[in-house]
């Protein structure tokens, strides 16, 4: 198998073209998306150029505290974009999703590469920042997924909720329902996707790993072992941040708080 | 039986003040109504008396104590609200009548479901193949379920035609007579105040502005803002 083929500058301006033509067609049709697109990709060039410049420099200085500063900078960023999703007002919820995606990311990795990589130092560039990535962003799509959803739930079924609550139930109780759903709407995405892995697409992480001359056998098991730490960041990722926010619309004496319940 | 004191409570939500400096006092048996007019602040009251919201001044006492001294999950059972709106949760029937003890007996079950009107053959059905009326009933079944002391009923019949809302009256009055309930009813309907009997208190504006034995209050009301409310409803029945 013949090694990644290297792209120059000039070869990455041609892609442009396609841009270009995204912008021709939403032009002749009138969708009003080339100023966007436009931005959007401008945007990506940057961001991508750049990030690729500083990893390249983070893995040849191959120090901890540096692979740990880049990461923790990621996770803050996505937990703020995460909580900027919901749209619902909820109080705290920077610090509820920046948590909830830390500690679901931290744990993933932990185990990951602790236990199943197991590479030469527990912060190898290599696999920690591509990991880490990974599992932020799913984990920030989980979290806010489920966060929206259970607050427009409260907003919807409070006659449901608080018929529950003049019954005698506790505010676990009383909201069961409304945190089982938002659950499985904010997890499905994740199990479809186990579902048509390999049949339907072939994932980036694997599709990466080909094209750099991997052996497709060998990048297969990787995709599984990411596909199941996947599963089990988005599932913990949601689940905190379910439970945060189901208590954030109770008070203490188990009434729905009328300032986040509106 | 609990008895429940409203000791000068104010409550006051969006700078609107929904009851003001309310004193009230309902003994232990207590069957009876607060009645007046849209906004008089009568779902307020059965609120605060199930701790579903807090008073912004004043306090509530249930037993003779503060009602923040009384576990909730067990105060809500011991004086149970129904609402007017009634929300089956997307169950069965005998789902809602579990609801608060899963593994009761059938003969539990079938007991509070014969208490509050209906028969065992409502168990399986759901919300879409009840009337109104039945509706209420499931609703009125789910929560004796938690052996309540005193029920708690807001506009439960209000949005009834008048056979089956005085159905329910009676089914009321069975439960006083058989389990020894309090009642407390809200309602802005004169005719089903009257056939539960008992006390009448009367709400205007957030204030009490009247109480007494229904006969009496609703015939020959002292305040001139009873007599008002009284009158203005009396039209609506008779335009209805």
């Amino acid at each position: 198998m013949g090694e990644l083929i290297d792209l120059s500058l000039v070869d990455l301006s041609l892609t442009l073209a396609l841009v270009a033509v995204l912008c021709g067609i939403s032009a002749h049709q009138r969708y009003g998306l080339e100023r966007t697109l436009v931005w959007a990709a401008l945007r990506c060039v940057v961001q991508l150029l750049a990030v690729g410049y500083l990893l390249k420099y983070v893995f040849e200085l191959d120090r901890w505290w540096l692979v740990l500063l880049i990461v923790g900078v990621m996770a803050v960023i996505a937990g703020h974009t995460g909580a900027g999703r919901i749209e619902l007002p909820l109080p705290h919820k920077r610090l509820i999703l920046t948590g909830a995606v830390i500690v679901a990311t931290g744990l993933t990795l932990a185990v990951g590469l602790g236990l199943v990589v197991r590479p030469e130092t527990w912060w190898e560039p290599q696999y920690f920042i591509p990991l880490a990535g990974i599992f932020l962003g799913n984990t920030m799509n989980a979290g806010s997924l489920g966060a929206e959803r259970l607050s427009a739930a409260f907003r919807n079924s409070r006659l449901e909720v608080e018929t529950r609550l003049a019954l005698g139930q506790s505010p676990r109780d009383a909201c069961h329902r409304l945190r089982r759903e938002a659950f499985r709407a904010a997890l499905l995405p994740t199990i479809n996707t186990m579902f048509i892995i390999g049949i339907v697409q072939l994932p980036g992480i694997m599709t990466g790993q080909m094209m750099a001359g991997v052996d497709p056998f060998l990048a297969a098991k990787y995709q599984i072992f990411i596909m199941f730490s996947w599963a089990f960041a988005t599932t913990l990722s949601c689940w905190m941040t379910c439970e945060a926010v189901w208590r954030r619309h109770f008070t203490w004496a188990w009434q729905l708080d009328e300032v986040v319940n509106g | 039986m609990p008895s429940i004191h409203l000791s000068g409570v104010t409550v006051e939500r969006g700078g609107t003040q929904l009851l003001r400096e309310v004193s009230l006092a309902l003994p232990a048996d207590f069957v009876g109504s607060l009645i007046g007019p849209s906004g008089a602040g009568k779902t307020t009251a059965l609120r605060l008396m199930n701790r579903l919201i807090e008073p912004t001044a004043g306090e509530v006492r249930v037993d003779g104590r503060p009602i923040s001294e009384h576990p909730i999950g067990a105060l809500r059972r011991r004086v149970a609200m129904v609402f007017n709106e009634t929300h089956l949760l997307g169950l069965t029937v005998e789902e809602n009548i579990r609801l608060l003890d899963p593994h009761a007996n059938g003969g539990r079950v079938e007991e509070v479901l014969r208490q509050a009107g209906l028969d065992e053959s409502f168990l399986p059905r759901r919300e879409q193949g009840l009337s109104a009326g039945e509706k209420h009933r499931v609703a009125l079944a789910r929560a004796l379920m938690g052996e309540p002391e005193m029920l708690l009923l807001d506009e439960v019949t209000s949005s009834l035609d008048r056979g089956t809302a005085l159905e329910i009256i009676r089914t009321l009055q069975a439960l006083r007579r058989e389990r020894g309930l309090a009642i407390v009813l809200a309602s802005h309907a004169l005719e089903h105040v009257r056939t539960l009997g008992g006390e009448c208190v009367v709400m205007v504006n957030g204030e009490i502005v009247e109480r007494g034995e229904s006969e009496i209050v609703l015939i020959a009301p002292r305040e001139e803002a009873t007599r008002a409310f009284l009158a203005g409803e009396r039209m609506e029945g008779r335009r209805g």
